[in-house]
């Protein structure tokens, strides 16, 4: 094998390391490979590469995963506590405690949202632009429905709201108000974008 | 990065020797694989994983430095640079003293004194 193919065969199975490990130094890994056939007889070279890469492949794959932060983890616990914080809401009736839940819903909302953005693959950046009306407007719609259901729909109008439960209220509103109307803006501008495109 | 070593377990040879290897003051990868090789005369053979793994590990540890933005570099020279930190250096000499420690502990025993250091 030429030096060329042999640094290009390196360079392939180099690729078998974690991102994080490959990000880091993967343009080093070559550069030393390729400094070493220089110097050295190409079979020791490749000998060394192949026990090196046996060995250190799959440490630095669980390394990776024992450094890793858990996302993905984070943002599933994120969820569901948003979705129990919103089904204790519809529990709880009426009164200042659903003022509370509603808070801990959206506040759930926007870490599990954030949880999710970095747990996602990289790459995804694109797509996740795409869509990010849909988003919006999906989140809207579940709040103002909420408190729609809260006050409106019995039993869980039955009760007066103090006042701190109505101020809780009116920001859930106004937040939903203000997640569909920008998730519906980016929904049309991303329609007339396209439609311009097409034409 | 949070330090992952514990203070009280003796080194791996590959961290060991790359500790030692900058002693002698900041280097790049390649030099310190064939410097490794050097000192410990043929017994310590690194790929570059295990270099660029145990030099990853020494800089979470924050045993060692990289140094490659602070001084120019001539014309073609892309590589990184590494060399001890201050805790690095005191490990370093702590574990020295470990081997020396353990090397005399033996001295005394007749079959281990007879053979040449």
């Amino acid at each position: 094998m030429n030096t060329e193919r042999s640094i290009e065969a390196y360079r392939l199975l180099s690729a078998l390391y974690p991102k994080s490990f490959r990000d880091a130094y993967g343009d080093d890994l070559v550069a030393t490979f390729t400094e070493q056939l220089r110097d050295d007889r190409a079979t020791v070279v490749w000998l060394l590469a192949i026990r090196d890469l046996v060995v250190t492949l799959p440490s630095q794959h669980l390394e990776a995963r024992m450094h890793r932060p858990a996302p993905q983890t984070v943002a599933m616990i994120a969820t569901a506590f948003t979705v129990a914080a919103l089904m204790l809401a519809f529990a709880a009736g009426t009164g200042p405690v659903v003022g509370v839940f509603l808070l801990a819903t959206i506040a759930g909302l926007i870490v599990s949202t954030l949880a999710w953005k970095a747990a996602r693959p990289a790459g995804h950046d694109a797509a996740m632009k795409e869509n990010r009306w849909r988003t919006f407007l999906a989140i809207g719609l579940v709040l103002f429905t909420s408190v729609i259901v809260v006050i409106n729909v019995p039993p869980y109008n039955d009760k007066e709201l103090p006042e701190a439960g109505w101020a809780a209220m009116m920001l859930t509103l106004i937040t939903s108000v203000v997640l569909i109307t920008v998730g519906l803006t980016m929904g049309i501008a991303k329609r007339s974008a396209r439609n311009t495109n097409a034409s | 990065m949070m330090p992952r070593r514990s203070a009280n377990k003796p080194m791996p040879a590959a961290s060991l020797y790359l500790l030692l290897a900058l002693l002698d003051g900041e280097n790049h990868g390649y030099a310190l694989m064939r410097l490794v090789d050097e000192q410990s005369q043929g017994s310590v053979h690194m790929g570059p994983g295990t270099l660029y793994g145990t030099l990853n590990r020494l800089l979470g540890d924050g045993l060692i430095v990289e140094t490659t933005d602070e001084s120019d570099r001539s014309g073609s020279e892309r590589r990184r640079y590494y060399k001890l930190s201050q805790e690095g250096e005191r490990v370093a000499v702590v574990e020295l003293e470990r081997l020396r420690t353990l090397v005399n502990r033996f001295r005394t025993i007749p079959s281990i004194s007879r053979v040449p250091t």
